[in-house]
């Protein structure tokens, strides 16, 4: 017990935070719908201001904290309140990628301003030792991070019993659906907890930036400790959550303890409330989550509206363009030839996202998979360049078909916490195994992807390497096209319009879900492959789990634009390319990735979607207005009108 | 009157959400080769006992029983599969493809259906018979000329119309229509109502109805079940519903609300012999 019992102490300390930033995020969870990913991110730049104020301009520690936690916090709850408030009727992905945007874009910042080292964030609380609990020395500062923990808890529930406002919001929290029956503003109740949410995420991240140290990546992730806690409170019971971040925070203490000296799974412990979340949403029917906002269905696909024989010859011109592209560029070539590789990625995200209408943050893991396995297969056991690509997307397929079971109970949100706590799994304790990328006795850490090799043909030039990459793009596309237009392509896209349709006309959705994280999961494969080739060698850290988040923003941005082939080349484009010639660094790279997926969030808000709710809403005001012309709309000369009434709308609606 | 055999069957049907009883102890037929009404006013529990006989809702007790098959607990695909198939209320469209897809995806989803393999691919028969079909099933309702649309384009009538093509081109002897008439202007509800006495006299079809047109559902149902506040309070022919003391006083609220569907209906007839 007394091995045991430091451990326990340490946990129940950071679970205190742990639930505190749950209690924030569950609360603008259930009132606003928005899942915010950006919650640690708010933290994270909290503490931040505390650093500025306190340690280098010199504030004492009381004021320095009243300003992070009392006003920094208040104004990123307004601010955030009023940009989701725009969003509440859009897409649920939109939103989430408009969280995930915020995200990258405060974490950018940060690393910008700060630098991208970790700051030394000294104890501000007295770390005197005020008990022993049998031999165990409990400080201050703990006994401290607990009270304030559980004096916010009871604060949070007194405001809530005991104020208008607060009643409003349990009312909401209980039922959102019941706010719009009592004829309240919903506004004042959303401003209030957004402000109450954000104030929480600032105290978390001041008293617990000491223990982790100040550093944006680690405080982004406390967001992800907040999921575990947030799951155990079903995503809606307040007290649930806190109890439940206390139980994060000592099953990961105690994992600390029990496996932090045995790799890989030393990277267990900061995967345990992603356990958690994984096992609770299993176990829990998916009618007892609490919807969020926005709507779960309705593509985003546009059709092109060129004639096809512009189009073709658009294609033409592309292809002769690539084909150019190695006498055009001399030694810039190996970054068009990795955009060429991420376009294959965007393409299975795409497939994934756009066209079947699932979520996918697992991207990352996924070409993770498909590069150890190519790297083990031709590089260390030496097979066939091409078969082992091949295999590598069958393995990665593999490992997709596994990632749709979450997909067929989850959806929304709930499936992207899933697939990005999968990715996390991959990222912090396999990849560290031998089996992917970790040390192999006598080989060291990481796998090589040897250049390709056909028999006695070897591609072993850049030049060379850059044809056979983009014969493989030809081919993807080749098949993905053609999937589209086949009867497959058909089931994926309608799943994405309507999966209560597709059902009900015999349909087993679930079989439709499962290929499509297949196929998709194939091309991230083969991307992956490709990608390990390029870079010669692999090691744990070539695919962090984040990554997934910054891929399915660039996809964002750039299907804001343009349809399913032209934006995956577009989104290598801005990945890879661009940063290339205006030579960025990676920290302003990631803000404007995040500030142009929150613009494109909010653009795509009556723009690309009008026309999805339009159906929705718009469809039983019409009946009215179009009973008396439906006959004579039914002639082509009719329908033509309706278009144009159609296209007339959107302007209406924005204006 | 046609012949008719084992439709859709439900015994004893109950749904609860929470306290609220939507649907109390409901039985209802509706056999193959005849058109059964389900009517009430606005809340009654029409499209919630058309979720419960689809799958999409799970009661809290009560049998369904479709063309002899105890489907109770089987989900919605399942169900379409032994033939039952269905249109919304609110419309369930595919709305980014074209009219042609949407209608041949009636036929392709009940055939490829659960196998992973039939989903991947299709043989040209299989082909063959969605093409027959989708061309048939335009034909019938008329929209043979807004093929290549794109369905977020039409107008509410004219995805009415998409819907019950869709439908039509399953293949499905068993149809539970959700208001189809309703943005439809006079004209096309009589030919929808045509069409669908062609349906079950012709085609081996049963079909249960909800709509708001009393006039067509008089003029089109063999017979009615009258639903007010998730209990079944008639069922009966519509000669006999309109003569019911029961569905003039629950359903209809006022005595002069029947007089005036039953002198719609009247009128219509009149209309038509002349």
């Amino acid at each position: 017990m007394n091995d045991w019992l430091p451990f326990i102490v340490i946990g129940t300390v950071t679970g205190s935070l742990y639930g505190l930033a749950g209690l924030g995020l569950v609360l603008t969870y259930r009132t606003s719908g928005v899942f915010n990913l950006a919650h640690g991110a708010l933290a994270a730049a909290s503490a931040y201001v505390f650093y500025s104020l306190h340690f280098t301009m010199g504030w004492p520690w009381p004021i320095a904290g009243l300003v992070a936690v009392g006003v920094f916090g208040p104004i990123a709850g307004l601010v955030s309140e009023r940009l989701f408030r725009s969003l509440v009727a859009t897409r649920q992905a939109t939103i989430t990628v408009s969280t995930i945007g915020l995200l990258l874009l405060i974490q950018g910042f940060l690393y910008w301003h700060y630098g991208p080292l970790q700051l030394r964030f000294p104890d501000f609380l007295p770390t005197k030792e005020a008990f022993n609990l049998s031999s165990v020395s409990v400080s201050w500062v703990q006994i401290i991070n607990v009270a304030v923990g559980v004096a916010s808890f009871v604060g949070l529930v007194l405001f809530l019993k005991a104020t208008r406002v607060g009643k409003a919001t349990t009312a909401v929290v209980a039922d959102p659906a019941l706010l719009s029956l009592t004829g309240m503003n919903p506004v004042p109740v959303r401003r209030a907890s957004w402000i109450i949410g954000c104030s929480f995420a600032a105290l978390t991240g001041i008293l617990i930036a000491p223990t982790l140290g100040a550093d944006a990546f680690l405080l982004s992730a406390l967001v992800v400790q907040a999921f575990g806690a947030v799951a155990i409170g079903r995503f809606s019971s307040l007290g649930m959550t806190y109890a439940g971040g206390l139980v994060v925070g000592i099953l990961a203490a105690l994992a600390q303890k029990q496996f932090g000296a045995h790799p890989p799974w030393n990277g267990l412990p900061s995967v345990v409330p992603f356990l958690v979340l994984i096992a609770v949403m299993l176990a829990t029917p998916s009618r007892r989550l609490p919807k969020g906002a926005g709507r779960f269905t309705g593509a985003v696909m546009r059709q092109s509206s060129l004639p096809l024989r512009a189009r073709a010859v658009l294609t033409l011109a592309a292809i002769a363009g690539l084909i150019a592209v190695p006498s055009l560029v001399g030694a810039r070539l190996p970054v068009y030839t990795s955009a060429l590789i991420f376009s294959i990625l965007f393409l299975s995200l795409s497939t994934l996202t756009r066209m079947s209408g699932q979520i996918s943050l697992a991207h990352a893991a996924f070409a993770g998979v498909g590069a150890a396995t190519f790297g083990h297969l031709v590089g260390n056991s030496g097979w066939p360049w091409l078969v082992g690509l091949v295999a590598a997307g069958l393995v990665t397929g593999a490992v997709g078909a596994l990632l749709a079971l979450p997909a067929m109970r989850l959806s929304g949100i709930y499936l992207a916490l899933a697939t990005f706590g999968f990715s996390l799994l991959m990222d912090n304790v396999l990849f560290n195994s031998s089996l992917l990328f970790g040390a192999v006795k006598g080989t060291g850490v990481g796998v090589r992807g040897p250049r390709p090799q056909f028999g006695p043909i070897s591609a072993n030039s850049p030049h060379d390497f850059y044809f056979v990459v983009l014969a493989v793009v030809a081919v993807s596309c080749v098949m993905l096209m053609g999937m589209r237009r086949a009867q497959l392509g058909r089931f994926f896209r309608a799943m994405a319009d309507s999966p209560t349709a597709l059902t009900t006309m015999g349909l087993g959705v679930n079989v439709t879900r499962l290929i499509a994280f297949v196929v998709s999961a194939f091309f991230a494969g083969i991307a992956g492959a490709l990608y390990i080739v390029l870079i010669g060698t692999a090691t744990p850290v070539s695919f962090p789990a984040t990554n997934s988040l910054l891929y399915l923003a660039v996809l964002t941005v750039a299907g804001a634009m343009t349809g399913y082939l032209t934006s995956a080349f577009l989104a290598a484009a801005f990945l890879v390319i661009v940063p290339s010639y205006i030579s960025l660094s990676p920290e302003v790279q990631s803000m404007a990735f995040g500030a142009v997926a929150v613009a494109a969030a909010l653009a795509s808000d009556g723009r690309v979607d009008w026309a999805g709710l339009r159906t929705r809403f718009g469809a039983r005001l019409e009946t009215a207005a179009r009973q008396s012309t439906a006959l004579r709309s039914r002639s082509p000369l009719g329908a033509r009108r309706a278009d144009e009434a159609l296209a007339a709308r959107p302007a209406e609606g924005t204006a | 009157m046609t012949t008719t055999s084992p439709g859709l069957e439900v015994t004893d049907l109950t749904v609860r959400y929470g306290g609220h009883l939507a649907l109390d102890h409901i039985n209802l037929e509706a056999p193959i080769g005849r058109l059964t009404g389900l009517i009430g006013p606005n809340g009654a529990g029409k499209t919630t006992t058309f979720n419960a006989c689809s799958g999409l809702l799970r009661p809290t007790t009560g049998r369904v029983v479709l063309r002899g098959h105890d489907v109770t607990r089987r989900g919605p695909a399942a169900r379409a599969r032994l033939g039952l198939g269905r249109t919304f209320q609110r419309m369930e469209l595919f709305t980014s493809m074209t009219v042609a897809e949407n209608v041949a995806l009636g036929r392709e989803a009940r055939l490829a259906g659960s196998n992973l393999l039939w989903q991947q691919i299709s043989t040209p028969r299989r082909r063959a018979a969605t093409r027959a079909a989708t061309e048939g099933a335009l034909e019938l309702f008329g929209i043979t000329g807004l093929a290549d649309q794109s369905v977020g384009l039409l107008s509410t009538g004219q995805r009415r119309l998409v819907e019950l093509a869709r439908v039509y081109a399953g293949g499905f002897d068993m149809l539970l229509l959700d208001e189809p008439s309703s943005g439809l202007d006079h004209a096309e509800s009589e030919r929808l109502s045509a069409i669908l006495r062609g349906l079950v006299e012709n085609h081996d079809i049963g079909i249960l109805l909800v709509e708001h047109d009393m006039a067509m559902v008089m003029s089109v149902c063999d017979y009615l079940y009258v639903l007010d506040f998730g209990e079944l309070i008639f069922e009966g022919t519509a000669a006999e519903t309109q003569a019911s003391p029961v569905v003039r006083a629950a359903y209809l609220g006022s005595e002069e609300g029947l007089a005036e569907i039953t002198a719609d209906h009247e009128a219509r007839e009149e209309a038509e012999v002349s």
